[in-house]
């Protein structure tokens, strides 16, 4: 559990993500998004496909094209606005003080060059350390995240590695330059459950050896239940409901949240009941609706709904967007 | 033992690699290597096993989608792999198969009222058109769709949506055993549980049995009777569900059990992390193929491969720590 006195590392105000749509129009991908994380602390993000976690992880690391969409907003990160900051600037903070690790390991890794080369390429744009120094620093980090035959791995190029070995080459390279915030996108989606365990019990150590924030990016609840600190669940864009671990998956508020719980598969229940799904899909975030996002597929809706989409209800540390909360004074 | 729906016996898939031509001792993918198993009427087999262990290649030598290397596949007490081309034909409205990627396995340039009525007349099942049309609504309420749907395209659907389409078409020709080679791995988790319940429903409406393939052993847990696990290759450990969850044996089942993350956050579990990664299929490990991994490793485990044993009645598995020729007490581990 991350100590309350800690320092606000990132806070994200007000955030709306743009992406051009084919008619001319617009899409917002992301709506009024705010969050905070503190040094040292885990928070994840939880949602299905289209919901904007991914989106909402490559803006806070400015790598939405400027063609594509543009983020509004604010985006503080030690006190320095990442949406106003000169690209220049932008440069030394990716890889450095803020880095990312991707969910395919296959693609996000240069096929034409060495491993060496592109771990020594962070910690080269980012030290003034000699190049024997930067060699022994990237052999160095490729021990720490439990690669065998580092030396040797150093000479090799990304097709001779497994999907695990690849990810654990991809968080060495975030890590080279002890980031005080590590974005994670789907870490470990691509991978084995038991390479998954060597992952996760990995970034678990790492964050305790460097300090290291990590925002979460996942649909997986488990991963959630055994990395997070703060849990956040997006829909459709939002921020639905936001707690900490234990009591966002042991006393979830949102239909939605409750709806999500419900259709992972117990594996500690032994009894045959059946799941209980969310009816219906998501919707398509084209579609402009008014209401409540989540009201068609809501077994709780009722008709203000259908008529206004809900605020965020805010009880201290607890968040919850969803009108049968409005007239609670603390959440129960 | 009653005769089972399917009995599998010895069945090798095996992969040449390399230059076969100049190399007449080529190298091989033994992507299924000896695997019996039976599945009786009624019941789901599930298989579960990480990327690579060979749990798809078996599923499809099954329908013989990929030619076996050897061994047998009696289905209704026929040998399914000396079938002709016609027989196998046959044979096929009776087995049938759902993929994993729903978009992938329906043809775009279909309607879904031509994709299901195709499976319909193949099979010559239903008289005329007119027949088969109603045939098609009828699916199509079955799993969960609506009959406006027939004339629609398959990029028109959801994932969810397509997965209905695929499980449609294969329960239109009256199979008794349906194949789900990852049927949900590819779909949001709300959806996931919608795809779980339908299989469940359908299973008791047409009175399938189900081959149950997938990665996620959760998945594998909630829908099956009995679960087989697979290795390189290899099946490790069968059980029945109870049986095999209250107990596993095979200390690769164990780690794959521990590996899952549980939702509650207190519960913080023994773990036990495995090292390295799977060995490759081209040139496994001598003896037990677990063993560079396993850690309960005997010598003898480098040298022997395991056979399979019944630890207990129903319960198979192979591994030398439960063969009493060599562990003299095999409870203990």
């Amino acid at each position: 559990m991350a100590n309350t006195e800690e320092k606000e590392l990132l806070k994200v105000e007000n955030m709306y993500i743009h992406f051009k749509a084919e008619n001319g129009g617009h899409i917002q991908a992301v709506k009024d998004l705010n969050l905070t994380i503190k040094e040292g602390e885990t928070l994840a993000v939880v949602g299905e496909s289209g919901c904007g976690k991914s989106v909402t992880s490559l803006s806070l690391m400015r790598l939405i094209p400027k063609n594509a969409g543009y983020t509004e907003g604010k985006i503080l990160f030690e006190g320095k606005d990442l949406n106003k900051v000169s690209e220049r600037e932008m440069r030394s903070i990716r890889g450095n003080t803020m880095s990312m690790i991707f969910q395919e390991p296959m693609t996000s890794l240069n096929p034409v060059h060495k491993i060496g080369k592109q771990i020594g390429e962070v910690i080269y744009l980012h030290s003034s350390l000699s190049q024997a120094e930067i060699k022994e620093k990237s052999i160095e980090m490729l021990k720490k995240v439990g690669i065998p035959r580092a030396e040797k791995i150093m000479d090799e190029y990304p097709h001779q590695l497994s999907g695990g070995m690849r990810q654990r080459v991809m968080i060495a390279m975030a890590m080279a330059c002890t980031p005080k915030l590590l974005i994670a996108d789907e870490p470990t989606t691509a991978l084995d459950v038991t390479i998954q365990a060597q992952i996760l019990e990995l970034m678990n150590e790492l964050k305790k050896d460097f300090h290291t924030a990590i925002l979460l990016i996942t649909h997986d609840l488990g991963v959630v239940a055994e990395m997070a600190d703060r849990v956040m669940v997006m829909y459709y864009g939002q921020i639905v409901e936001q707690a900490d671990v234990r009591t966002l998956l042991k006393k979830p508020k949102h239909p939605y949240t409750v709806g999500l719980l419900n259709s992972v598969p117990d594996m500690n229940d032994d009894s045959d009941k059946p799941l209980v799904p969310i009816v219906g899909n998501v919707p398509n975030l084209g579609v402009i609706q008014t209401g409540c996002p989540f009201y068609a597929r809501c077994p709780q809706a009722f008709q203000k709904c259908h008529l206004e989409n809900p605020p965020l209800f805010e009880r201290g540390e607890q968040w919850v967007r969803c009108w049968l909360y409005e007239n609670q004074e603390v959440i129960a | 033992m009653t005769d089972a729906l399917l009995d599998v016996k010895e069945l090798k898939v095996y992969f040449p690699v390399g230059n076969r031509f100049f190399n007449k001792n080529s190298l091989f993918v033994k992507a299924v290597d000896d695997i019996s198993f039976r599945v009786q009427k009624g019941e789901t087999l599930g298989i579960v096993g990480e990327s690579g262990c060979g749990k798809s290649t078996m599923g499809r030598s099954i329908l013989r989608l990929i030619e076996p290397t050897s061994g047998s596949v009696k289905f209704k007490g026929r040998e399914v792999t000396d079938l002709s081309k016609n027989e196998l034909r046959k044979l096929r409205s009776d087995i049938q198969i759902v993929f994993q990627d729903p978009y992938a396995s329906l043809n775009p340039q279909l309607t879904v009222e031509s994709i299901l009525g195709e499976a319909l007349s193949t099979h010559q099942i239903g008289q005329h058109a007119k027949e088969r049309k109603e045939m098609v609504t009828d699916l199509l309420v079955n799993v969960g769709l609506s009959p406006k749907h027939a004339g629609r395209y398959p990029h028109e659907f959801s994932g969810g949506q397509r997965q209905r389409i695929g499980i449609a078409r294969a329960i239109a020709v009256n199979p008794s055993l349906i194949v789900a080679d990852e049927p949900v791995s590819a779909l949001d988790v709300s959806v996931q549980a919608q795809i779980l319940n339908l299989f469940q429903h359908l299973k008791k409406t047409y009175e399938l049995t189900y081959i149950f393939i997938a990665h996620d052993l959760s998945v594998v847990k909630h829908v099956s009777d009995r679960i087989g696990v697979m290795y390189l290759g290899k099946m490790v450990e069968q059980a029945g569900k109870k049986q095999l969850f209250q107990k596993p044996l095979h200390p690769y089942t164990q780690a794959l059990m521990s590996a899952i993350p549980s939702l509650d956050p207190d519960m913080k579990k023994e773990r036990i992390i495995l090292k390295g990664d799977v060995p490759s299929p081209i040139s496994p490990p001598t003896g037990c193929y677990f063993n560079p991994r396993c850690q309960f490793r005997m010598e003898v485990c480098e040298k022997v491969k395991p056979r399979e044993i019944e630890a207990e009645p129903g319960h198979f598995v192979s591994c030398h720590l439960y063969d009493r020729d060599i562990h003299p007490n095999p409870t203990e581990k």
